[in-house]
């Protein structure tokens, strides 16, 4: 038969109620469910993310301090000390760090830097006290430069402490007038954001204080979420800081075991404390379910909006067919078959689809391009566009389907009624 | 043309038995107008629905323009149709969604007849009916009896060998009607053969001959109006 497209546009655009409800759903619908997808796809690529870390041997232990005793700071520091010596001496330990960092808390400390001597740009990093046994507890080691010592550690904090204790002069723009250099270890991902180069060995940065890193060693992998896309960027200072927070590697399968020892040996230090412990996984697991929801429910979304799409143009074009029969009869009757019936139906429903899917592809575009600019999400594919295209062609022909093999077994005696 | 023998058409429910059409035989010759005339219910719907292959039928054989169509497939009877007949009902049937031009397209879409020649053929069966100014109107905008001069157009465009008209001046007021009738005598008089179900004495005496059908078979096979007329009672007064 010669090409329906014309006689159906033409009725089409004499019909446009029912016309744009389906364009519309389709547009809709492959705008919101591509861009889904893209969120989905964003999900799981950070879901597969590896901190670099042991995860599965690390455990976070924090305590609160109950006795009055530990109101002052020097008596603190010295349960610390002991704190660390007592979890290092444990057997099953392979390393303990009394540090506030803990991989895959979603968050942490972090500060604003910029390459010393420049102004512009800025990087936002994570910021984190280590010890003589940070990063042996985490499982890495320092690829360039040097490693921190945990007598470096207590120099360090008593020498930052004593210049911050007191009010620090500063000059006209805020800056204290006698800045502090401290030693730093960054990831090799900052380095690379921070210097054309990659090179970071050696160089300074600074902060709005006026206070310089100098960095002496790279740490290779580095990932800890963050409400912000700074996970990969880190800087590590020797310190110990003022809170008795610890992380504990235990050796390969003494994990658990360690779990019922833990407590024990700091209670022994001191008693006047309560113990709490987490491992890594379970925070792993807690800060991923999160997105793992988000996952489920934007998958949910999809099928949702898919099924109800499906279900609009199955109603939409039931309704035509039955709305037409007398006019399907009368085509019957001048001679149309099943098949040209059948045709006319989903050419019509193809083209609806189609004109739903050009601006679908618009509106997909336009609602990643505000997703983009407001969240992490990343920019849209276009392969998934094309790949949800396709979805909407398939969902827009198979919906329509039932309703036009009806209307394909339509007699053309129907024709001759006349009610 | 239309040669029909022992026709038989029997619907069937659980309970009912109906024979809308028994035993009709009919024999319309090529170039004729005949009328079929019936009261409600005498099957003269089902007798243009067998003739025009819109449905099939049960028994008896059918002959048209040659070809034996007692048993085609629904493919072949919709081809059969849509080059040798051409249908105008009473509700003239066009699709509302389309315009003059593309109503009178449909049948020759379905010929797959090439645009150039569709377009010809389009515009030369418009103007015969005198709408080559209402081209694309829609059927909203046409008052009955333009809408009934579209109908025979698109008959017109299809050139079919049998002209099927189920009461085709019934939804015109008397004016239009006259002009519609006028307009299938002029048809015929051109060579076409019309069989046009009415139960109107009036239009049926415009044929050349009119047959009659009561509870489903011809009662009268071979009356001119004159001669209907001259039959005031029994079963055929009833039919008409």
């Amino acid at each position: 038969m010669a090409s329906d497209f014309g006689p159906i546009l033409r009725a089409l655009s004499r019909n446009k109620a029912r016309a744009s409800i389906i364009v519309l759903e389709v547009a809709l619908t492959l705008a919101i469910v591509v861009n889904c997808v893209s969120l989905i796809k964003d999900a799981r690529l950070e879901l597969a993310k590896q901190s670099g870390f042991l995860d599965e041997d690390l455990i976070s232990v924090r305590v609160r301090a109950f006795d009055p005793a530990f109101n002052e700071q020097p008596f603190t520091d010295s349960v610390i000390a002991k704190d660390v010596e007592a979890l290092r001496a444990l057997p099953g330990v392979a390393a303990a760090t009394q540090t506030r960092f803990r991989p895959w808390q979603g968050g942490g400390s972090s500060n604003e830097v910029w390459i010393a001597g420049t102004k512009s740009p800025t990087f936002r990093i994570q910021t984190y006290a280590a010890d003589g046994q940070t990063f042996k507890s985490l499982g890495i080691t320092v690829a360039e430069g040097r490693d921190f010592t945990d007598d470096e550690a207590v120099s360090e904090r008593d020498r930052v402490r004593a210049v911050t204790s007191q009010n620090r002069p500063r000059s006209a723009d805020g800056r204290a007038t006698t800045p502090i250099v401290q030693e730093i270890v960054v990831s090799r991902a900052f380095a690379k954001l921070a210097f054309a180069d990659g090179v970071a060995l050696g160089k300074s940065l600074e902060d709005s204080d006026g206070d310089q890193y100098a960095i002496v060693g790279v740490i290779d992998r580095f990932y800890n979420p963050y409400a912000w896309n700074i996970g990969e960027y880190v800087m590590f200072y020797a310190t110990r800081s003022t809170g008795m927070q610890y992380l504990v590697r235990a050796e390969k399968g003494q994990r658990e075991t360690l779990l019922k020892s833990l407590d024990k040996a700091l209670l022994t230090v001191n008693p006047g404390r309560v113990v709490k412990m987490d491992t890594i996984q379970d925070l792993k697991l807690k800060n991923q379910g999160e997105q793992l929801f988000v996952v489920k429910m934007l998958g949910g979304v999809i099928f949702l909006l898919v099924f109800v799409t499906a279900l609009g143009i199955v109603g939409i074009t039931s309704f035509s067919v039955a709305e037409r029969t007398r006019h399907i009869g009368t085509r019957r009757a001048l001679g149309a078959q099943k098949t040209d019936i059948l045709r006319y139906f989903l050419t019509e429903n193809w083209l609806l689809t189609s004109f739903g899917i050009v601006i679908g592809s618009g509106l997909a575009f336009f609602l990643n391009a505000a997703l983009v600019s407001s969240s992490t999400a990343s920019r849209l594919a276009p392969v998934l566009l094309l790949v949800g295209m396709g979805i909407m062609w398939v969902t827009g022909i198979l919906s329509a389907l039932a309703p036009a093999l009806r209307g394909m077994r339509i007699e053309p005696a129907i024709a001759t009624r006349n009610v | 043309m239309l040669k029909m023998t022992g026709i038989r058409k029997v619907y069937r429910t659980d309970l009912v038995e109906t024979h809308a059409l028994d035993d009709v035989t009919l024999d319309v010759k090529a170039g004729e107008f005949v009328a079929v005339m019936g009261r409600s219910g005498s099957g003269k719907t089902t007798f243009l629905n067998v003739a025009g292959l819109l449905d099939t039928f049960d028994g008896g054989t059918y002959t048209l323009d040659g070809m034996d169509v007692s048993r085609l497939s629904d493919a072949t009877m919709s081809r059969t149709r849509n080059e040798k007949i051409g249908f105008i009902f009473q509700s003239f049937n066009l699709i509302p969604d389309l315009d003059v031009f593309d109503n009178v397209d449909l049948p020759l879409r379905y010929r797959r007849m090439t645009a150039k020649e569709r377009k010809e053929r389009i515009l030369s069966a418009v103007e015969k009916v005198g709408l080559s100014s209402r081209l694309h109107h829609l059927p909203s905008q046409l008052s009955g009896g333009q809408q009934q001069r579209v109908a025979i157009a698109r008959v017109l465009a299809g050139d079919p060998r049998l002209i099927l008209a189920d009461e085709p001046t019934g939804n015109l007021d008397t004016l239009m009607a006259r002009e519609v009738m006028e307009l299938l005598l002029k048809i015929n008089e051109q060579g076409a053969t019309i069989v046009m179900v009415t139960h109107t004495p009036e239009c049926a005496a415009r044929a050349q001959r009119a047959i009659h059908l009561l509870d489903g078979r011809v009662v009268d096979g071979d009356s001119h109006f004159g001669h209907l007329r001259s039959v005031p009672t029994g079963a055929l007064a009833a039919a008409i």
